[in-house]
């Protein structure tokens, strides 16, 4: 599985996770894109805005919320993403650097909500 | 107080930090890498955009969810993310403690910055190239007196444990005898989370740049 898939399945459950802790109600769909995957969508990011949305009304409330460190173990829900890095400590390398006016010109696109350069999500080596 | 940035890059999971983190590569470093994989940081002319610390968080908060679940937040990198020391402290001061801070950095800065710094970030991810003077010289076109003496204020600082060292094999210019002499002038310091890495020599000199 491409990278940017194993993040947006990785982002999904630390939704799935935060929904839960915080008994709100989540519905999501697999995700259908079969072309290169930035790592998040529109799809996504509006399923992370609901969740900000459900969590500040239970905060007006005066709801307790729980989010901070319900995710930690990163590794143990995306194992791939740490063990397919021969580099552990990342970078931006050719590609991946996004030229921040471009960040905004693609919001359209059908699978990137963010910088839309090729390679943006990469695992890479700093060197400064 | 406004910074050049470079680049933005979201949702990074597993690459340069604990979490989910997102990347903010600042322009301009004090050195000319060889094999820089930025070299568009050093170029004015780079289309960058300056933004305030009130700015960048005002960007970055749309992943605080997960900067939050995760134990994540943002790494700064460049460039040299130092020479943006009061930068990087400002934004802490907006974006609170709960967000992991961290510095991807060479440590060739001034004292003042790094002590700028150092209290505002969680974790350093130091690339020290070579400690040989004369090695680091010849790769970087700098000095590397100001490293250490600043890797020694981090031992003092009782920060050893907070930061991870990359050590580089660096083609051309050391052999892994020099790595392993560099890791065992650094553990003899007191550091000893160690990131051993081989540099990527194709990139520099395509003519495009890393765009």
């Amino acid at each position: 599985m491409e990278r940017g898939k194993e993040i947006c399945k990785a982002l999904k459950e630390i939704r799935r996770r935060i929904a839960i802790e915080n008994d709100i109600e989540f519905v999501t769909s697999e995700c259908r894109h079969k072309g290169h995957c930035q790592g998040t969508c529109p799809k996504c990011e509006a399923e992370i805005r609901y969740l900000e949305e459900q969590l500040e009304s239970r905060r007006r409330l005066g709801k307790v919320t729980r989010v901070v460190g319900l995710s930690v173990g990163l590794a143990a829900i995306a194992p791939v993403l740490f063990t397919a890095c021969d580099q552990p400590s990342g970078y931006l390398v050719e590609g991946d650097m996004p030229a921040i006016e471009e960040q905004t010109e693609n919001n359209n696109q059908e699978q990137t909500s963010q910088s839309p350069l090729e390679g943006d999500i990469v695992d890479s080596t700093p060197q400064n | 107080m406004k910074a050049d940035i470079a680049g933005i890059s979201r949702l990074r999971i597993g690459v340069d930090g604990e979490g989910v983190t997102t990347l903010v590569a600042f322009m301009l470093c004090p050195l000319q890498c060889k094999y820089c994989l930025n070299p568009q940081t050093l170029s004015m002319s780079y289309p960058s955009k300056s933004y305030t610390p009130e700015e960048l968080y005002a960007e970055l908060k749309i992943d605080a969810l997960y900067f939050l679940a995760t134990g994540g937040g943002v790494t700064f990198g460049g460039g040299e993310p130092l020479l943006r020391a009061p930068f990087i402290a400002e934004f802490r001061s907006i974006c609170g403690k709960e967000w992991k801070l961290n510095l991807e950095t060479s440590l060739n800065v001034s004292r003042d910055l790094l002590e700028t710094a150092a209290p505002c970030v969680d974790s350093f991810i130091v690339d020290i190239k070579d400690m040989n003077p004369e090695t680091y010289a010849s790769y970087t076109g700098g000095s590397n007196s100001g490293v250490l003496e600043n890797l020694r204020y981090l031992v003092d600082a009782g920060r050893a444990e907070s930061c991870v060292i990359k050590v580089p094999l660096i083609p051309g210019y050391n052999s892994k005898e020099a790595v392993e002499a560099s890791m065992s002038a650094l553990k003899s310091m007191g550091f000893n989370n160690f990131d051993k890495l081989k540099y990527k020599t194709e990139i520099h000199g395509k003519g495009k740049g890393n765009l």
